[in-house]
């Protein structure tokens, strides 16, 4: 009797763990999907995705609004510090296949961007799909960053760069949703390591986010 | 006792190897040295220029010492190409003598150095740069740019020491250079070189460069960078040292980029 039971539960036991193996195996290939570019330098490995999305949800606040039942607005913010747009460089430099010098030049301007200021993506909803336009500051868009008491104000671009998916750089951002990139005059090495305040002011009201 | 079926011994042998591939993937997701020099250049870039008086102090093996005075200006020119002008203001025999250098981030450096003897700036070329510059240990190469698109870099570790947490890579030149290989360690905490390790041809560590006494600067826009007040640079072969000491130093200044032209060293 223990002995019929044993054996059901190996049996049992054995079958999930195949399920699991068919699992693994679907996830490693999921993981090795982006091509690797042989051109560059093993610096520039393809960072793990899963590891990419873990960051990418550690510096992202999200606030949704609703009057009553009607969603006013759904904005997710996501803090773009270094460790991150260095992971979105090499994505990118491998989804693309770039040679060394385009990979050197881009690098070069990420340094330099890095250098000047503190970057957030900002993820929007709304269902005015004619007020979802944070370009328009005459509408009521506008951003300010507060670090160690002193307020920086924003700047919204469009998020000009088409080749990539968002969705496959922000595991949040759908198809209803649109791009866009903050701008702060902020060193982001400086930046990063202190607790920010972001205040979000839209037509539809505020919201404040926190990234510690 | 329950014996296993050869088919269940091969889905655990799979789980294994699996379980062992996950974790492979999960440490090649770590930083390497390419994030680590990325971020210390982007924590030191936009100092704007950098004007400082030094002192330069020559050792030989039996520890007599020659003392030089210069002044050094840096500046950043362009995303793409920075500027360093090194002058000898003491003593007699050396004053007037010029190292100028236009640092590239892709092509090769360009230097010229203008002597006061011979009074015609000359263009010091690839073969030269790893001749010693003044009679110290720095070569011409060690005042040319060290961007990082000019090296491949090894894998990263970590190492404690007095100053709290390094970051030790090896980086080779992509260009021909006096040394084959060096092993750099980045402290994390001034986010600066401490030391760099040269090694040549056969492997061997010949020559070591020490950076202390870090002091920290305001640049304006909110930045804020570690400088090195003391190199020493030694030879391990022949026991030479020599050690830069800087007296004064200004970082974020406005200059005029005509001081950094070939015709302005006369």
């Amino acid at each position: 009797m223990q002995s019929s039971i044993l054996n059901n539960f190996s049996n049992l036991f054995f079958k999930a763990l195949s399920k699991l193996f068919v699992l693994n195996l679907i996830f490693i290939s999921a993981c090795s999907s982006p091509p690797l570019n042989t051109q560059l330098d093993p610096s520039w490995k393809m960072p793990s995705m899963s590891e990419y999305q873990k960051a990418i949800r550690k510096n992202t606040s999200r606030v949704r609004k609703y009057d009553g039942f009607y969603n006013k607005f759904d904005i997710s913010i996501t803090r773009l510090n270094q460790d991150i747009r260095i992971k979105q460089l090499k994505i990118k430099a491998n989804y693309s296949q770039w040679e060394v010098k385009e990979a050197d030049n881009e690098r070069a301007k990420l340094i330099e961007s890095m250098a000047k200021e503190s970057v957030f993506f900002v993820s929007t909803f709304t269902p005015k799909r004619d007020l979802n336009n944070l370009t328009m500051k005459d509408i009521g868009w506008n951003a300010s960053l507060e670090i160690d008491g002193t307020k920086y104000p924003g700047k919204f671009k469009g998020y000009a760069n088409k080749t990539y998916k968002l969705e496959t750089l922000y595991d949040h951002h759908t198809p209803w949703h649109k791009g866009y990139i903050l701008e702060f005059d902020l060193p982001t090495p400086e930046s990063e390591l202190k607790p920010q305040v972001l205040t979000l002011t839209s037509p539809f009201g505020y919201a404040i986010y926190k990234f510690n | 006792m329950k014996s296993f079926k050869p088919s269940q011994i091969i889905y655990l042998f799979v789980l294994v190897l699996n379980l062992n591939l996950h974790a492979n993937l999960i440490h090649a997701a770590s930083k390497s040295a390419l994030d680590i020099v990325t971020e210390v250049e982007a924590k030191n870039k936009n100092y704007i220029s950098e004007q400082s008086h030094l002192k330069l102090v020559l050792y030989d093996s039996a520890s007599t010492q020659i003392e030089r005075e210069l002044k050094v200006t840096n500046f950043e020119k362009s995303q793409d190409l920075e500027y360093y002008l090194v002058e000898f203001l003491s003593p007699k025999d050396v004053k007037g003598t010029k190292l100028l250098t236009w640092a590239h981030r892709q092509k090769t450096d360009d230097q010229w150095v203008y002597l006061s003897s011979i009074k015609t700036p000359k263009r010091i070329i690839g073969s030269n740069r790893s001749s010693n510059f003044m009679g110290s240990e720095f070569t011409y190469e060690d005042f040319t740019g060290a961007y990082i698109d000019k090296f491949n870099f090894g894998n990263l570790s970590e190492e404690e020491s007095e100053d709290g947490l390094l970051w030790v890579f090896e980086r080779t030149p992509k260009e021909k250079m006096s040394y084959n290989k060096q092993k750099v360690f980045i402290s994390q905490k001034f986010m600066n070189v401490i030391k760099i390790e040269y090694y040549n041809d056969t492997g061997k560590k010949y020559k070591q460069a020490e950076f202390k006494d870090f002091k920290k600067y305001k640049v304006g826009g909110g930045k804020e960078m570690y400088r090195s007040s003391n190199i020493t640079i030694q030879n391990l072969i022949t026991n030479r040292k020599s050690i830069l000491i800087w007296t004064d130093r200004q970082l974020g200044q406005k200059l005029n980029p005509e001081i950094f032209s070939k015709s302005s060293l006369k």
